[in-house]
């Protein structure tokens, strides 16, 4: 259904978009995913047309966005980053004007009382949309990308200023369609493409970082095992027991959780079982252990491995981006094991899709 | 086209623009109707709409200066281009509108000339239709002028200020001309003047190459205007 090939989109010498190759299959819903400024809009603008790609194709159910451009833009629904409302104009007015613009065919009022209803902005209809608050504006917008029931829809984070009961509406009515029509949707938040996504695609600076199922993705970042294990004692004592320990690899300190304990993270060699000889070691040291679980690698992980690149200019971004998640995850202080996994798995991942 | 056309004649009577433009438009013709003609006793109908040119050179720019400026600022343009219509619909659409506008503002002023009639006084219908179409064609070709120029900033001041400097640099083509030494330029600066095209239709005498230069400035900048937007998709 979309078809998108080898697409750059430069900004003077500096690439937006970093050859981009990747396909959505008829009624898939495909997350995007990717930290501020990876090329998600510029993707999505190249899609619908608004912006030409500097090379590299982008066809819609077979008509190329630049050759036939009226015939694919009539498949498309798109809800820009920032949705386009004349703001002198009533919610009806707005989609009325949509309607006729969009040149669809079929009943206008029925059309316009269908997005009403699946935006749930019915009881809103006659206000100008200059009184309406930003989550409802941005419904009004959702509501002008579905008018005519298109094809293809491209949501470019859709689920923005809305409280937190609205962004589970939205998310649902986002799946349902999710049943007849093909839809690209961009977000930050990485629990939200888990939630309705099929597929997910994992971009970086114009690049593509990850594509899968979002529990393939999770799964196959969580084969190196590590244990999160809370102990209590001297810190340099335990990371020397712990080090001693066979089959570990990798040890360092997390956070102090409870006075006089800390976290750990453990990183044991591939195929060896370290819980027992970890139990032995530290038992015999005096070093109570508190819990010990496996680490377990949430999008929100997958996400940072795959998008760092190892620079310290990436982390204030990186910590930005964690904290706007509201995650329990704390950014970690030595991010060498994140940059590790990205060498070793991540872009050998990435390079063979 | 038709749903731009609409939505951008309607937006004129939203904002508080339109009313302004209509209503200082209206207000001058007025004035000049009422101290040029009634007042003096003159039936010249002419001389009314030389002084309703000036008029539209100050007001075009007020009137054309949000057209696609405004748009792009708010980001509707992504609205426009991302809809299956063409480019020159949207901006020919919006051209109309504001065209339509200026249309139905000049369209009053046809009360002034029953009024011609009821007094008495008989202008000849060739000078009247002359007027009005060559009133119309001059307001086309500002405001294609107009809407170029919006087209390249997104701030509506900006358009404004540089749509008043073009129309002041239009309006004195003729002086300029007029001191000229080298012939040939002064034909060349001559034949750009807006209002040297006027002079005819204002006696009531039709000249096709006075439509032609008219109608061709409006299609060149309606032209340029499409090729703008175009561009920018591709930088
Ligand atoms: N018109 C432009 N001129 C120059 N650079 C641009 C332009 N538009 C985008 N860029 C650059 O292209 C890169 C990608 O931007 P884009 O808006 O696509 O990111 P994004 O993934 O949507 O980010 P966000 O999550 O913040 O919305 C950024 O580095 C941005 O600065
Ligand atoms: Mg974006």
């Amino acid at each position: 259904m979309i078809e998108i090939k080898n697409l750059v989109k430069r900004y003077g010498n500096k690439a937006a978009v970093d050859n981009l190759s990747f396909t959505v299959p008829k009624g898939e819903i495909l997350g995007f995913l990717g930290p501020n400024g990876a090329g998600k809009t510029t993707t999505m603008n190249i899609l619908t047309g608004y912006i030409a790609s500097t090379s590299g194709t982008a066809t819609i159910a077979g008509y190329d966005i630049l050759e036939q451009p009226i015939e694919a833009k009539k498949k498309i629904g798109y809800l820009p980053e920032q949705p386009p409302l004349y703001m002198d104009m009533t919610v009806q007015e707005y989609l009325q004007f949509v309607f006729e613009l969009k040149k669809t065919s079929g009943n206008k009022r029925k059309a316009i009382d269908n997005v009403l209803e699946l935006a749930r902005i019915g009881d809103v209809k006659g206000r100008i949309i200059k009184n309406l608050s930003k989550g409802y504006r941005q419904r009004v917008g959702l509501a002008q990308a579905l008018i005519g029931s298109p094809e293809v829809l491209v949501l470019d984070e859709p689920t923005v200023g809305l409280d937190p009961k609205q962004i589970i509406e939205i998310r649902n009515v986002i799946k349902d369609l999710g049943k007849e029509h093909t839809i690209i949707l961009s977000t930050h938040i990485l629990p939200e493409v888990s939630a309705i996504c099929e597929r997910v695609i994992i971009i970086n600076k114009g690049k593509i970082a990850a594509i899968d199922t979002p529990d393939n993705l999770a799964k196959r970042m969580s084969h190196d095992s590590r244990l999160s294990v809370r102990i209590v004692g001297d810190q340099q004592q335990v990371l020397q027991t712990l080090r001693n320990v066979e089959g570990v690899k990798h040890v360092h300190t997390d956070s102090m959780k409870e006075p006089s304990a800390y976290d750990y993270i453990v990183e044991a060699e591939k195929d060896f079982d370290i819980r027992q000889p970890l139990f032995f070691a530290l038992a015999q040291g005096g070093m109570p252990i508190l819990h010990m679980k496996n680490f377990d690698m949430s999008l929100e992980d997958i996400f940072m491995q795959l998008t760092a690149d190892g620079s310290k200019a990436l982390r204030p971004e990186k910590k930005k981006a964690i904290a706007q998640e509201k995650t329990e995850l704390e950014p970690t202080e030595d991010t060498i094991d994140a940059e590790q996994a990205t060498k070793n798995g991540g872009e050998e991942d990435a390079s063979d899709l | 086209m038709l749903a731009i056309f609409k939505r951008e004649f309607k937006g004129y009577f939203t904002s508080p623009i339109g009313f302004i433009f209509v209503g200082i438009f209206l207000f001058m013709a007025g004035l000049y109707f009422y101290v040029g003609n009634l007042a003096t006793n003159s039936a010249d109908i002419g001389s009314l709409f030389r002084q309703l040119t000036f008029v539209l050179m100050f007001l075009t720019p007020i009137h054309t200066m949000r057209l696609l400026s405004e748009e792009r600022r708010a980001k509707l343009d992504q609205l426009l281009l991302t809809s299956p219509v063409s480019i020159l619909s949207i901006v020919f659409g919006k051209f109309l509108a504001a065209f339509a506008v200026l249309a139905a503002a000049a369209g009053v002023t046809v009360l002034y000339t029953i009024i011609f009639f009821a007094l008495g006084a008989h202008p000849s219908f060739a000078q009247i239709i002359g007027n009005y179409v060559g009133f119309l064609l001059m307001a086309g070709s500002f405001i294609a002028i107009g809407l170029f120029i919006s087209s390249l900033t997104v701030n509506q001041v900006v358009a404004a200020v540089v749509s008043y400097a073009t129309f002041f640099f239009l309006l004195i083509t003729g002086w300029l001309a007029s001191k000229t030494q080298d012939p040939n330029t002064a034909k060349v600066i001559e034949y750009l003047s807006p209002n040297s095209h006027y002079r005819n239709f204002s006696l009531g005498i039709f000249n096709v190459a006075d439509a032609v230069y008219y109608l061709s400035m409006i299609a060149l900048f309606v032209f340029l205007t499409v090729r703008v937007i175009e561009k920018r998709r591709w930088s």
